[in-house]
This record gives C-alpha cells, structure tokens and sequence, in this order.
C-alpha cells in the first residue's frame, strides 16, 4: 500500500475542507447532440444513454479554461480570509489539456492572489483532487501557521477528440470546482487518505488490448484495497461508511468495478446523467450536490474514491460538519 | 523529523537531439543509475517545467513502478523553475509531519528538437536533455534539508541570502544561470570561506540541481553549508533551497529559518 495519512494516530492539526463550489458553463447540451459534435454513430450514441447512463452535460466549446475554472475558484475564495497556497488539479498533464504551462500561475494573478504560491498537480488524471487535499493540508500542517488555507482549483478542457471520449465509455463534459482547505476549520474533517499507483498500466488510454484487460481486471481489487485501507486507518469499516462519493465516468463503470452490491449501493452516482464527467472536478461537484440536497449527516463518515488513468487509486474518509459546508443553503 | 539527502545522480545529454526525448526515458536513465534497494520511496514526486512531449504516459506513476511500486507518486509543475524547489517543500512537509521517510523528487527536462519549433521563451526549449533523482531520508543525519523558500522577486531572495551570509560564513552558493556576478559578491566577496559555484546556461528546471548532483560526493564532504539560489528569467519569482551537513548526524546550532 502506498502512502498513507493516518492522522487519528498523530495528535496534530486535522486537515479540514471548509468549502467546495462548482460552477458549470450555460450551454446544456444532451447527450445525443454532444454525440453529434463528436461525429459518433447511432449505436455508440445509444450506448452512451443506455448502458453508460449519461443523459445531459455542460459543455460549450467557446468557453476557455480559465473561463470554466475562475467562477468556482472565486466563489470559494469569497469564503477565505488566508489562503496561502494555490493547487491547481490538472487532471490531463500536457498536451492534451488545454492547460498552459502556467495556468496556476494565471489563476493566481487573476484571482488577485499576492504573496501565495501556486503550482501545479498533475500526472494522476482524474484522482489528483484527493492528493491535492492531502498535499495541501501537509503543507499548511508543516507550516506550522493554523490561520493559513490552501485553495484547490480543479477542471480541466481536453484539447483532442480523443481525450473528450475516453476509451470510447466515456464523454468528458465542462464543469469545475474549487475546495478551501484548512486546519481544525469548520468544516468536513479529513481522517485518513489512502493511494496506490501501479505504474505498469502507466500507458494509460494508450495500452494495448492485452494490458487494458489486465488492469480492468485488476481494477476491482486495486480500489477496494484502498478503499479499506482508509477505513481502518480511519478507524472504521467500509461498512461504517454513511455513503462513497465517486468520480463520473459512467454508470457501469461502477458496476464492473464496485462487485460487493452492498458496497456499490453506497456509491453517489447521481450526477452521471445530468453533469457526466468533468475531468478532476467529479468528487468536489458531487461533494456539493449532496451538500446542498443535504444528503450528508454530520459526524457519520463518509468516504472519496478516485481512479485516474494510468494508473491511481485514491480513497479518502472524511466526517461531514454539523457547521459551515453541511448546513449550507 | 528533518529530510536529508541520501543521493543524487544526474543524466545530462548531448546538443543537437533530433526529436524530443520522452520523461519516461529520462526517468530510465535515472533510476538505472542508482541501486534499487537504494530507492524504495513512499512519496515519489516528478518536477518539470515543460510537460511531456508524449504525454499520454502518467511517467509519475511509471517512475514509482521503477522504484517499488509503494509510493504515493504525482507530478508537479506550473511554476517554471520553482517545480523542483516546490517539490522539496512538500517532501519536506511529508517528512515533518511523519508522512514519508523516504521521499524522492526527480526532476526532469527534455531538449527541444534542434529542428523544432522554438517559437516560445528560448529558457523553455532547453538545448540539452537533462534529468536529477534525489534521494531522501528521514533523521538527524548529515545533509538536512534546512530551509526551502519562494519569493516574488529577486530582491526578497538578495534579502535572505544576507541573513544566512551573517549566521553562515562558509556557504557554497550554487547560483543558477540567471543570477549574475554582481549578485554573486554580496554573500561571497572573496575574502571569507565562502564560495560562489556558477551554473551555466542551456538548462532552465533543471540547472542548480545537475550541479548539486553532479557535484554531490566532492561538496558533501568539502562543504558545510549549500545554498541553491535561482531566479526564473521569465517570471522574476526566486527560490533558494538550502542544506546543512550537521557533524557527526548532531544538528548543527545554525538556524537559518
């Protein structure tokens, strides 16, 4: 098992997420009109509403990247009083993301952000939100400053056809999000963090048929390892988990992956039809969804997972606030 | 618990490459020259300035597979030069906070094609392949990692290296390509212990650390203190990161923060 955040057994500050926001661009588009732009044929089309669950999404090609990822990081920076850091989430890293170079840097300065260091996180697809929380509460926990904050910034635009239909299962939609991180805030406590990458399927959407069964096939056990390994560093059992906030490739995705049914009846996937999956950013829009439909009990863990191609899996519990992010309106 | 430095080693290619050089095969090229009981991370993080060229390959995850397979591996980027600096710092504050006990950074940056498109900032389309691998453990032993820090312009750095000029006589300052001679003797004026180490140009990410590796065994037993000082010439933000060899694995009664 890779490494872990076991912070019940340390008597230091607690990593907390004091507020998550998400903000999406006008355009609604189905998932047949998305399939049009995408020139696939009647049965993919088809598949992608039947099988794959995928109903309608965001996305307006005349949107930039900064367009899509400044509203959410605003609206949670209105929340801040210290931020220190900036991590931005790159879900793709290099060419196939329209992300520049210094997009961090960019965020930082039209957020009007001075003295604060931003960079970027990336390599991991779309399970780097949950290594971006446990970076950036390591950071502010080594800093040794308990006022200072962490902004997180995820979303990501694909810049190639292929990386907006991945692996054919799968259609990237617009949709961002931004998480305030702390210490002992308010808000969501963090109580473990669990990863494991296996660097052998590190091809990602370029394996070959052979070592893309293998890691389909691997996949199931690689996430549930992790997955119970953040529950007992936690303290608890997947069974103590109140419900699991995913990523949203698809509907089925889950159901090859997630085999205990028990387990996967706890997996959120209620926002695949109408958001489908928004690189790096799914687990913060889901958080608020459930936030806002106040489907989060306070003080019952709750538990992220994330897969990110090539290949990384990510499990992490928190315990919901009776403040701040659980009473939301 | 302090980080200190287990082992360095750098790769650095020849001028004039034909096609750009993927991460993946630096990373080879690195690992290849270190033993692999010598690695075994459990944080494994790649700096870069410039991404992949090929870049559908997670080399992060590809870079712990090499070294393991049981770290908690990312990338880190989108601060030009300060990647590998910002690197350092959270290795530092994984380490400090009981998280990792044997963190790695390697630090990788990919010649421009000779033929290639050099449209853009000429210190982004470096001449040579160049790549670093650290090694880091946990404990009071020689080589610590004392201070890593940012600043917004060059001027805070020229601040702190007088600091550290008045606590610390006997510095090496490994000053990369970007900080001139003038900036060189206000800490090293050539009547004291201290010493100035120039790093020449043709690397941007990667510069200050080819350095420390490449020098690694003649300065870890010569010097006492290390100073990796550089400016980004395209955005003015400066980074130092600075190590402390303290006798005998005692801490040294320097401060420097």
């Amino acid at each position: 098992m890779a490494s872990l955040t076991d912070i019940t057994a340390t008597r230091m500050a607690l990593t907390t997420i004091d507020a998550v926001e998400c903000c999406f661009p006008d355009r609604v588009v189905t998932v047949e009109e998305r399939a049009v732009e995408l020139e696939l044929n009647a049965a993919q089309t088809h598949m992608f509403r039947r099988v794959q669950g995928l109903d309608r999404m965001h996305y307006d090609p005349g949107v930039n990247l900064l367009d899509l990822l400044l509203p959410a990081a605003r609206k949670v920076l209105d929340q801040a009083s210290a931020v220190r850091y900036l991590v931005f989430g790159q879900a793709y890293h290099g060419v196939p993301s329209m992300a520049a170079t210094d997009t961090a840097e960019e965020i930082r300065r039209r957020l009007g952000l001075a003295h604060v260091t931003a960079f970027t996180l990336t390599e991991q697809n779309c399970a780097i939100p949950l290594t971006a929380i446990d970076v950036a509460g390591t950071l502010l926990r080594a800093d040794g400053r308990p006022e200072a904050q962490a902004l997180i910034v995820t979303g990501d635009k694909p810049r190639l056809r292929e990386a907006q239909l991945v692996g054919n299962t799968c259609m990237v939609a617009d949709g961002a999000a931004a998480c305030l991180v702390s210490l002992d805030g308010p808000g969501a406590v963090v109580r473990s963090f669990a990863t494991a990458g296996f660097g052998e399927f590190s091809d990602g959407m370029l394996m070959p048929p052979k070592q893309r069964q293998a890691s389909a096939l691997a996949r199931p056990g690689n996430l549930l390892g992790v997955m119970e390994e953040a529950a007992r560093r936690a303290g608890y059992t997947l069974d103590d988990m109140q419900i699991v906030i995913p990523t949203n490739p698809n509907t089925t995705y889950w159901t090859e992956t997630v085999k205990d049914p028990v387990l996967r009846s706890k997996f959120f996937i209620g926002n695949v039809p109408r958001y489908s999956h928004c690189l790096g950013a799914d687990v913060f829009i889901n958080y608020a969804t459930l936030r806002d439909d106040k489907c989060l009990t306070a003080d019952r863990p709750a538990m992220f997972v994330s897969i990110g191609l090539g290949m990384t899996f990510s499990a992490m519990v928190f315990m919901p606030s009776s403040a701040a992010e659980a009473v939301q309106p | 618990m302090s980080l200190h430095l287990r082992a360095a080693v750098a790769v650095l290619g020849t001028p004039g490459v034909a096609a750009t050089t993927p991460h993946a095969v630096l990373v080879d090229r690195l690992v290849a020259q270190v033993l692999r009981a010598d690695l075994d991370p459990d944080l494994s993080l790649l700096a870069y300035a410039a991404p992949d060229a090929y870049p559908h390959k997670c080399v992060a995850t590809y870079l712990n597979h090499l070294t393991g397979g049981k770290a908690h591996s990312a990338g880190l980027t989108g601060q030009g030069l300060g990647a590998p600096f910002t690197a350092l710092r959270v290795a530092d504050a994984y380490a400090r906070t009981g998280q990792s006990s044997r963190p790695m950074i390697v630090v990788v940056e990919s010649a421009a094609p000779a033929s290639g498109d050099r449209s853009g900032p000429t210190e982004m389309a470096p001449e040579l392949d160049s790549g670093v691998l650290l090694a880091f453990g946990v404990g009071d032993e020689p080589w610590t990692v004392a201070e890593v820090a940012a600043f917004e312009t060059r001027g805070g750095l020229t601040q702190r290296l007088r600091c550290l000029a008045r606590a610390e006589d006997e510095t090496l300052y490994v000053l990369g390509p970007a900080l001139d001679d003038d900036f060189a003797g206000d800490f090293a004026p050539g009547d004291g212990h201290a010493e100035v180490h120039r790093v020449q140009a043709g690397s941007y990410c990667t510069s200050v650390w080819l350095a420390l590796a490449s020098h690694w065994d003649a300065w870890s037993r010569s010097r006492r203190v290390i100073a990796l000082c550089e400016t980004d010439p395209l955005t003015g933000a400066s980074h130092l990161a600075v190590l402390l060899r303290h006798a005998d694995g005692v801490r040294s009664d320097t401060e420097l923060t």
